[in-house]
């Protein structure tokens, strides 16, 4: 299964407290049967997993994502791995045949803290 | 000779209705004056107000007359100009040589002041008169 079968749909970039939702589709391509599954990652750390979906030859399927921005620095990375299917093979084995597929949010730095300057009277009048 | 009358309006006129720091108003009982600020704000959006005071500065700001104005800042990474204006009703107490000082307050921290700004405010009671009398008379 080739990269171009998967295609994530995702923001670019998102502020501290921002819901995101994102989808990961992927299509067989090939002509026997492939499983993949959806990491996401939370600066680093695994977050979710979708768990081992099969896909059928030609088949295609949308794995939808949805977090919350934790905070201005945070990361996330979406990662899809797609393995032949080899039933002859373990599921851990599979992995070692997988395709990456990145995306990373980085949130949007809060605006700063309230600063004032040059505060003054500029001319005052008989109104 | 002739005799040149003078209204209390005519010699504001005469020293000028509108005045910058360092320079001074003279104003009547019962006038606004309409002072005009500037500041420049970065941060979150955020309501305020404007606080205005006129009065007489000692060990204290005494606060004879004064107002508070609304104000927004809008959100932003960097230093946005702000314009403000606001309106202090002069009341019954004429004085001379009153100070004026502003203030942001009703925000995220401290409240934010302006200088004190000394003797910049006449304040001419109501009009009177007195002393009205014939001092004399001739063929003319």
């Amino acid at each position: 299964m080739a990269d171009s079968d998967i295609t994530i749909n995702a923001p670019d970039s998102a502020k501290a407290g921002d819901f995101i939702g994102a989808s990961v589709w992927v299509k067989n391509s090939a002509s026997y049967e492939c499983a993949f599954h959806v990491v996401t990652f939370l600066n680093g750390a695994l977050e979710d997993d979708s768990g081992i979906v099969f896909l059928s030859p030609g088949q295609k399927t949308n794995t939808p994502i949805y977090f919350e921005m934790p905070a201005f620095d945070a990361t996330i990375d979406v990662e899809v791995y797609g393995v032949v299917f080899d039933p002859a093979l373990p599921p851990d084995e599979w992995l070692d045949n997988a395709a990456g597929h990145v995306v990373s949010l980085a949130a949007a730095p809060p605006p700063p803290e309230p600063q004032f300057r040059g505060f003054a009277v500029k001319e005052y009048k008989k109104g | 000779m002739y005799l040149r009358a003078y209204t209390i309006e005519g010699v504001l006129d005469e020293v000028g209705v509108s005045a910058i720091p360092g320079e001074k108003l003279t104003v009547l009982v019962g006038d606004t004056v309409r002072v005009r600020l500037s500041v420049d704000y970065m941060g979150p959006d955020m309501d305020g107000a404007v606080w205005v005071a006129i009065g007489e500065k000692d060990t204290w700001f005494n606060e004879y007359f004064a107002s508070r104005t609304p104000v927004h800042f809008d959100a932003s990474s960097d230093f946005v100009s702000y314009d403000i204006i606001a309106d202090v009703v002069i009341g019954d107490r004429p004085g001379t040589n009153y100070d004026m000082y502003a203030k942001i307050m009703e925000v995220t921290g401290p409240d934010i002041f302006t200088p004190n700004y000394l003797n910049v405010l006449d304040v001419i009671g109501a009009a009177e008169f007195r002393n009205f009398k014939v001092d004399g008379y001739e063929k003319v």
